[in-house]
């Protein structure tokens, strides 16, 4: 699915330089769920953004389903990006204009997707986050379990290839952060690889495999058999 | 451009975000408001006379004198001979016409035909009434209705009346083709009816008689030499850039007629006027017979404020959407995570401007239907709104302006988020460039507003000033009868006489006008020589006149009952004349004869003080007054205590129509007041006046807004460096002393930069003006503390607000 090769992200200010990554090289294969872990600032988001591809590396490859991306451009990116990554935020980032219905139809209008066609795959989906009774409410009128929902079949909506996830459950209950957990894992069932950062050691559980990042390096890589 | 979705959201986002929407929406809506309205006015202005044929090559010759007395002036009327003798011998010229006013036409009487007699039926005021040459029809393009246009105005005594002039005459169109008018004592035959002129133009024509009726009247003998200028005469070219070639050529017919008439080379110089010009660029014209004219100055300096006032509505506009570019980073960066290129971002928020442009200009039109009526009565204009056609190419145009200029930054400025930052936070404050250029936008807002203000106060100062200013000569409580009767001299003692006999009367006088001054101007010599030669203004009074309008006369005497020669050579000078003659001691001297007898030889007897027998437009310039009962046309009526004594003044005025119907029975009793023709002369400046301080006032509304919502939106983000402050001792005090500061450095600087332009337009406002209004510098350092007070109350309660903070509250706000 997924591979890097000495991928280093170095952020210039006037004055200062920090290595947010250093070296970083990982490989995900198709199907996978990894987990990501370590302590604030150890550079779990930048890495997610350029696996993601919403940001470029300052030097190393990446190579997304075969091609060399870290020269893209952000057009080439965006294309790429719609195609094939969903994404789950941790304050879910939903727009407070749309409602539930359009929040998950926006990914499918930037695809050019016919009418009739969205609606079909959106209800589709909601029924399959079983949130589709709240399709006309706005996101500030939900729980935050049901936001996360909406923003996890706002992921999936356009069947990506992989789903990024940046601490899906940072701002849920334990509850509903189980529930959210529970339906990335039927996703990662049903073939969707999943990339997630996540400070919870519970969350991780759900992968197969969890990365410890620590000042920009990759400290260590354990593959756990699934905890069922 | 715009998805549905995107539009339900863009809707539903309006209406949840009232203060943010009402303040755009009323900014842009008085923007559009202001710009419709001036649009379609000055449109208006620049649509005179392009409805007449041929317009773009169709001249009007103008003089260019230099004479003795008055200096250098520019006249639009022109010797009778000129149009023959230019379509004679020039090639260029294709066509030529003289028109004229019917300058004796005072009456016009409708008759009834009998089997072998004509008798009078009704009398009417003759209004605007011109002798035309017989290709009128063809020249400018009227059209006839009824009647033979080649013909129509060939014969002598022929007269073309329009659809309205009909319908007033005869309240009736049709059947009018052979009908007699008693006119200035002959009686003409009506030979067409034409159609009412569409479009607008300087010409205000109501009926055009044939030139050829004059043709053989003693009383325009003038009209066959080159020495006088009365008439207007207009070109059709071959093509416009035949201008300079014809002009040469006219120059030198001239210098070759006038040689030959009377030996000396004239200091007249001809150019040509286009007629696409006349309307609006005749300021500097000072005889013409125009019948009515704009101003040019006027026209573009609305249409700058217009402009000025809708780039405002946009800056609110422009300022709004920088400043919630940080509450909608977020949206952006999720759009773009999901898809969303930088192009459909634009796009989406371009739209969102183009919406608020489209509501806003529907709301400006609704506006616009409001005000059109006021705005007509101020300007005296007759515009109309969805019947313009105008309208709607200046609506589509405006949206497309106003929509790029207002969203097309903003939309550019957030379309460029990077997702990353904007996800994460980091960096979403808004960028120095975006701060930058609010600072300047409201800079220049109340760059703007300052003018506006300042405008308003010139404009104002020289309106107040022009009105009272002491013309020297007293107008209180004067009343004119016009009755431009045949040989005044007959009953004029009588009619004096009886008007006295009412004690509300306090005196009477014949005069030419209610000024005295015959309108005309024309030379007199002290001898045979050139030098000796002086240009002044005809002014015909009696005796009366300078004691009632309180003149005083300064050398000599005024015109006396006890001096018989008075009426045959005595004149009076005004100081101008005696200034411009150079004389020391002006009594007793002579001139050369006016008529024919030479043995008659005027003697000066008097000077009087000057005084302004126009308004402060023109300067006072060298008169001569004639004692000639014959030669006035005017009873001017003094009524005792005007004002003090309003019974006593209505009376009066009844006395006076018995009297005028004991002399006039079939002429309209219509006098005019003195003070309503004083008024007239500061129309203009008075709409100007009223406009620009209706223009401030929207300049004023819109900025505030702006700056309220702008400053609304840039303390919430700062309120947490506000708690900051507190926690650390700050007091209430210094916290507003710091959030006002920055605001009144912005308008400081604005009207800073303002200064001088509005200096320099409120120059090009008092230009038209011989006496000028002192304009002075505190009234700008006035408008620019009026437009701070302004400014600083406008934002007062939410620096107020913000500083009271509850310290613990701002801290938890991020």
């Amino acid at each position: 699915m997924i591979r890097t090769t000495n991928l280093s992200k170095v952020f210039r200010t006037d004055e200062v330089e920090t290595t947010a990554l250093n070296q970083v090289t990982l490989e995900v294969k198709p199907g996978e769920f990894v987990a990501i872990m370590g302590p604030s600032g150890c550079g779990k988001s930048t890495l997610l953004n350029i696996l993601g591809l919403l940001d470029n590396p300052t030097s190393g490859e990446y190579f997304f389903t075969g091609h060399e991306v870290s020269k893209f451009s952000e057009k080439q990116r965006a294309r790429l990006r719609k195609e094939n990554i969903g994404f789950v935020f941790q304050n879910f980032n939903l727009i407070d204009e749309l409602n539930v219905f359009e929040n998950v139809e926006l990914p499918l209008i930037y695809l050019g997707m016919s009418a009739s066609e969205r609606k079909k795959r959106v209800e589709e989906v909601l029924e399959q986050m079983n949130i589709i009774h709240r399709k006309k409410h706005f996101p500030l009128q939900l729980s935050g379990g049901q936001q996360q929902r909406v923003a996890v079949a706002r992921a999936v909506v356009a069947r990506p290839k992989m789903i990024l996830a940046d601490e899906p459950t940072g701002n849920l209950d334990s509850a509903h952060g189980e529930e959210v957990m529970n339906l990335l894992d039927g996703l990662n069932q049903k073939g969707t690889t999943i990339i997630m950062v996540t400070h919870s050691q519970r969350d991780a559980e759900f992968a197969q495999r969890v990365v410890r990042l620590f000042d920009g390096q990759i400290i260590n890589e354990n593959i756990r058999e699934r905890v069922m | 451009m715009i998805q549905p979705t995107e539009f339900r959201v863009l809707i539903r986002r309006l209406i949840s975000q009232k203060s943010y929407t009402i303040i755009n929406l009323i900014g842009l809506t008085v923007g559009f408001t202001a710009v419709i309205l001036i649009g379609l006015y000055v449109i208006d202005q620049l649509s005179f006379d392009k409805d007449l044929a041929d317009h773009e090559r169709v001249f009007r010759p103008v003089q260019i004198q230099n004479e003795p007395g008055v200096g250098e002036q520019h006249v639009a009327v022109t010797m009778g001979p000129l149009a023959a003798s230019v379509k004679a011998e020039l090639a260029q010229v294709t066509d030529v016409i003289r028109i004229m006013p019917c300058w004796y036409f005072n009456l016009i009487s409708t008759t009834d035909q009998g089997s072998d007699s004509v008798s009078v039926a009704k009398q009417f005021s003759a209004r605007n009434y011109w002798y035309a040459d017989s290709n009128a029809f063809s020249f400018f393009g009227f059209e006839l209705l009824e009647g033979n246009p080649v013909t129509a105005l060939r014969h002598p005594f022929s007269i073309v009346v329009t659809e309205k002039e009909a319908m007033r005459l005869f309240n009736s169109t049709s059947n009018l083709l052979g009908k007699t008018l008693l006119i200035d004592g002959g009686s003409y035959a009506i030979t067409g009816l034409m159609k009412d002129m569409e479009g607008k133009s300087h010409l205000k024509i109501d009926a055009l008689a044939s030139f050829s009726s004059i043709d053989n009247d003693q009383r325009f003998e003038y009209l066959k030499h080159w020495g006088n200028n009365s008439l207007g005469t207009y070109l059709k070219l071959t093509s416009p850039d035949q201008q300079a070639a014809v002009e040469e050529g006219m120059n030198e017919a001239l210098r070759k007629r006038t040689l030959k008439e009377d030996g000396k080379e004239p200091d007249i110089r001809f150019y040509l006027q286009p007629l696409d010009d006349i309307y609006l660029d005749s300021g500097h014209i000072k005889f013409q017979i125009t019948s009515r004219n704009g101003n040019s100055t006027t026209v573009y300096l609305f249409l700058i404020v217009g402009v000025l006032v809708l780039i405002t509505a946009c800056v609110n506009f422009i300022n709004m959407s920088l400043a919630r570019a940080v509450k909608r980073s977020r949206e952006v960066g999720v759009r773009k995570v999901l898809g969303a290129t930088s192009y459909d971002l634009f796009s989406q928020l371009l739209g969102e401007a183009i919406l608020f442009s489209v509501i806003s200009a529907g709301l400006a039109v609704m506006m616009v239907e409001l005000l059109m009526p006021t705005f007509n009565s101020i300007m005296n204009l007759q515009l109309g709104l969805f019947d313009n056609p105008w309208l709607f190419p200046l609506l589509a145009g405006v949206i497309v302006l106003v929509s790029i200029i207002s969203g097309g930054y903003p939309a550019f400025y957030l379309s460029r988020y990077e997702p990353v930052t904007v996800l994460k936070g980091v960096g979403s404050h808004r960028g120095k460039s975006a701060s930058y250029l609010s600072r300047t936008l409201v800079a220049f807002q109340y760059a703007v507003t300052t003018g506006m203000v300042f405008m308003v106060i010139v404009a104002w100062t020289q309106y107040k000033f022009a009105v009272k200013k002491d013309l020297g000569i007293n107008y209180n409580g004067i009343v004119a009868l016009h009755h431009r009767a045949p040989h005044p001299q007959r009953f004029i003692p009588q009619m004096k006489a009886r008007l006295l006999q009412h004690p509300g009367i306090e005196s009477v006088s014949a005069a030419a006008d209610i000024n005295g001054a015959a309108g005309s101007q024309g030379p007199v010599s002290i001898d045979d020589t050139a030098k000796s030669r002086l240009m002044v203004r005809y002014c015909f009074i009696d005796e009366d006149f300078f004691p009632m309008m309180g003149i005083p006369v300064v050398e000599g005497r005024n015109f006396s009952r006890e001096y018989s020669t008075d009426s045959s050579q005595s004149i009076i000078l005004n100081q101008a004349a005696v200034d411009a003659l150079g004389w020391k001691n002006p009594i007793g001297k002579r001139f050369k004869s006016f008529t024919e007898d030479s043995t008659l030889r005027p003697v000066v007897v008097g000077v009087i003080r000057d005084y302004n027998y126009y308004s402060i437009h023109w300067k006072i310039e060298p008169a001569i007054f004639l004692l000639r009962l014959e030669e006035t046309g005017t009873l001017v009526v003094k009524l005792r205590n005007p004002e003090q004594d309003s019974s006593l003044n209505s009376s009066a005025m009844q006395h006076i129509e018995t009297v005028w119907n004991e002399f006039f029975p079939t002429a309209p009793f219509d006098p005019e007041f003195a003070n309503q023709r004083i008024k007239r002369w500061y129309a203009n400046e008075n709409r100007t006046m009223q406009l620009f301080l209706f223009f401030a006032i929207l300049s004023v509304i819109v900025s505030c807004l702006g700056l309220y919502g702008l400053s609304s939106l840039m303390m919430e983000q700062r309120i947490r460096e506000i708690g900051i402050r507190r926690v650390l001792g700050g007091s209430y005090e210094s916290i507003s002393r710091l959030l006002l500061a920055q605001y009144v450095k912005l308008v400081l600087a604005g009207g800073i930069v303002a200064a001088p332009i509005a200096w320099f337009l409120a120059g090009n406002l008092l230009n038209g003006f011989a006496y000028r209004a002192a304009v002075s510098p505190f009234m700008l350092i006035g408008a620019l503390l009026l437009t701070i007070i302004i400014a600083m109350t406008t934002i007062w309660h939410r620096v107020y607000a913000t500083s009271r903070t509850n310290p613990v509250d701002a801290l938890k706000y991020e």
